[in-house]
């Protein structure tokens, strides 16, 4: 009887601790959110009444329209190299073969090796070369680093069943294009859509390694970056910030779904 | 490529394919990862030219960083800031990971939890950062908490603008990352193991350290080197919420954007790396992460 009540106790200790824990990482977004509604120009104490005049402001600025587009443009375009890279890397990863922990820490480097080293290395090979930095030059560095998480959320997440199954298709005459098209996309194709949308993700809030290889080309994270160490900020830094995170949650929902759909089907 | 009707086929062909799987993400790794980190290292020998560099072989930038004092105490206080959060977020992070992945019942609620734990981060990086101030400022929510409890008697300036708050506000963004490979960790155990603890008549802490910790040791280890990897990177938080403090990348930017010092800014980037890999290896040597991922 005393047992089962400190085992309970220690529960709701880890449950409070975990929700108190919440509640504070929570904290500067819920207060982001709030002050983006001050009339004021504080971002802080004191709110002087609510308004909506920097959602406009956001909605009526044209470095800002620029900067969502380009963001979303290599967004997208880093998704889909993410997605065709991930695939074909972790459909030899998920095998058993010599050499493979080698090439498994080889693709982790991404992670590893600072993005502000690699980020000034390719703004310094650019440089070199002659090259005008634009949008497009963002792509390999943004790729650098969103493909070992792709690869990682991917390798967890392979079925098990999915290798004797495709040995079934295999020994029923199906040549390797047709177990790849037949068998393993159908069943990888929430880890697909993972995967694009991660590269996406990752490329949209992406700072450190843009900043030597983007040039004057203004993402978001630029965009956001430059306006926080030149000029003071203004509310509508969080109306920016608001709009946002409601992007983002709609992104995040749409990879909870899939997410769940390939737990189902394991 | 032989067509045997049986379905039986050579290794080599299997192996052939998988090469050719491998070749794209092996070739653009190599050119757009290892190609970079290679340039930089080679332009930190190099001598300086305002905006440029001149061909050659010198140690100066490396002797500059090395004998400088203050190239010293920021590099050592950069490895000692990372160190610092990966340890805090391993303080903070495991009770939670072990809430979650011990304590909860149902794959479907664990990735719920983990979800709602992740979302803060998709918020924009700087954006996220200039949220704390009305939070740890001084007329902010944490003063005003601390002052009605009554813990303090007066607003305190300590919270922004110092080692504290960038500490803190790095902890808080990057422990999720503590908590993922955590949780996997422990998904993977056999629930019995526990209970056959208890039978042999372990205490709740023995049966704790010999299962559920030894079986979480290759999560930590992850968790530590994701959350150290990218503190060690991060430089807008110490830009926006640190007042005087200064980090290593930080100055990488300023070397590269307004000193336009490439070679010494390489050579920085360059003892970022080679710290960053240390660091990775010896806390790989602690467990086999490997069964963690495939």
């Amino acid at each position: 009887m005393t047992k089962l009540r400190s085992a309970f106790t220690y529960k709701s200790f880890l449950g409070g601790y975990t929700f108190l824990l919440l509640l504070f990482v929570y904290l500067p977004i819920v207060a982001m959110i709030f002050f983006s509604f001050n009339a004021g120009r504080s971002i802080s104490f004191p709110f002087e009444g609510f308004s909506t005049a920097w959602y406009m402001e956001i909605f009526a600025d044209k470095y800002i329209r620029i900067s969502v587009i380009n963001s979303l443009l290599i967004g997208v375009l880093v998704g889909i190299i993410c997605t065709l890279l991930t695939i074909s890397t972790g459909l030899v990863l998920r095998k058993e073969f010599r050499g493979k922990d080698t090439i498994f820490y080889f693709f982790m480097l991404g992670i590893i090796f600072p993005g502000i080293s690699y980020g000034l290395g390719m703004g310094l090979i650019l440089r070199s070369a002659g090259v005008t930095t634009s949008l497009l030059s963002g792509l390999p560095v943004h790729s650098i680093w969103a493909i070992p998480w792709c690869l990682l959320i991917l390798l967890m997440r392979f079925d098990p069943e999915l290798r004797s199954l495709e040995d079934t298709a295999r020994s029923l005459g199906a040549n390797e294009w047709r177990v790849f098209r037949e068998v393993t996309l159908p069943m990888i194709s929430p880890q697909v859509l993972v995967a694009f949308l991660f590269g996406f993700i990752l490329s949209w809030g992406e700072l450190i390694r843009s900043i030597f290889v983007l040039g004057g080309v203004h993402t978001i994270p630029l965009h956001v970056y430059g306006w926080v160490t030149s000029l003071p900020f203004t509310p509508a830094l969080y109306a920016l910030g608001t709009i946002i995170v409601a992007f983002s949650y709609v992104v995040l929902i749409v990879i909870g779904i899939f997410l769940r759909k390939g737990l189902k089907v394991v | 490529m032989s067509t045997s009707k049986s379905g039986r086929r050579s290794l080599s062909a299997g192996k052939r394919l998988d090469w050719i799987l491998l070749a794209p993400g092996l070739a653009w790794f190599s050119i757009f990862l290892l190609a970079p980190v290679g340039f930089i290292i080679v332009i930190s020998f190099f001598g300086f030219t305002p905006g440029g560099y001149i061909p050659g072989f010198t140690l100066e930038h490396y002797a500059r960083v090395i004998t400088d004092p203050s190239s010293q105490t920021l590099l050592l206080f950069s490895v000692r800031l990372s160190l610092t959060v990966t340890a805090l977020s391993l303080l903070i992070g495991y009770p939670v990971a072990y809430f979650i992945g011990m304590k909860m019942k149902g794959m479907v609620k664990k990735t719920l939890f983990l979800l709602l734990f992740l979302t803060p981060f998709w918020v924009e990086y700087s954006t996220r950062t200039v949220a704390w101030l009305p939070v740890l400022g001084q007329g902010g929510i944490l003063n005003r908490v601390l002052m009605g409890v009554g813990i303090i008697s007066e607003p305190s300036a300590l919270f922004l603008f110092s080692e504290f708050s960038v500490t803190m506000v790095m902890v808080l963004g990057y422990f999720l990352f503590m908590i993922f490979p955590i949780v996997f960790a422990m998904l993977e155990m056999d629930p019995t193991l526990l209970e056959q603890a208890e039978v042999l008549g372990a205490s709740r802490w023995k049966a704790f350290y010999h299962v559920t910790f030894k079986v979480s040791l290759p999560g930590v280890v992850v968790g530590c080197i994701f959350v150290f990897v990218i503190s060690m990177a991060d430089f807008a938080t110490p830009r926006v919420l640190g007042g005087a403090v200064m980090t290593m990348p930080q100055v990488v930017v300023m070397q590269t954007t307004s000193a336009a010092n490439f070679p010494l800014a390489s050579a920085y980037a360059t003892i970022l790396v080679v710290v960053t890999m240390v660091v990775v290896m010896l806390l790989l040597r602690v467990a086999d992460v490997r069964r963690l991922i495939y």
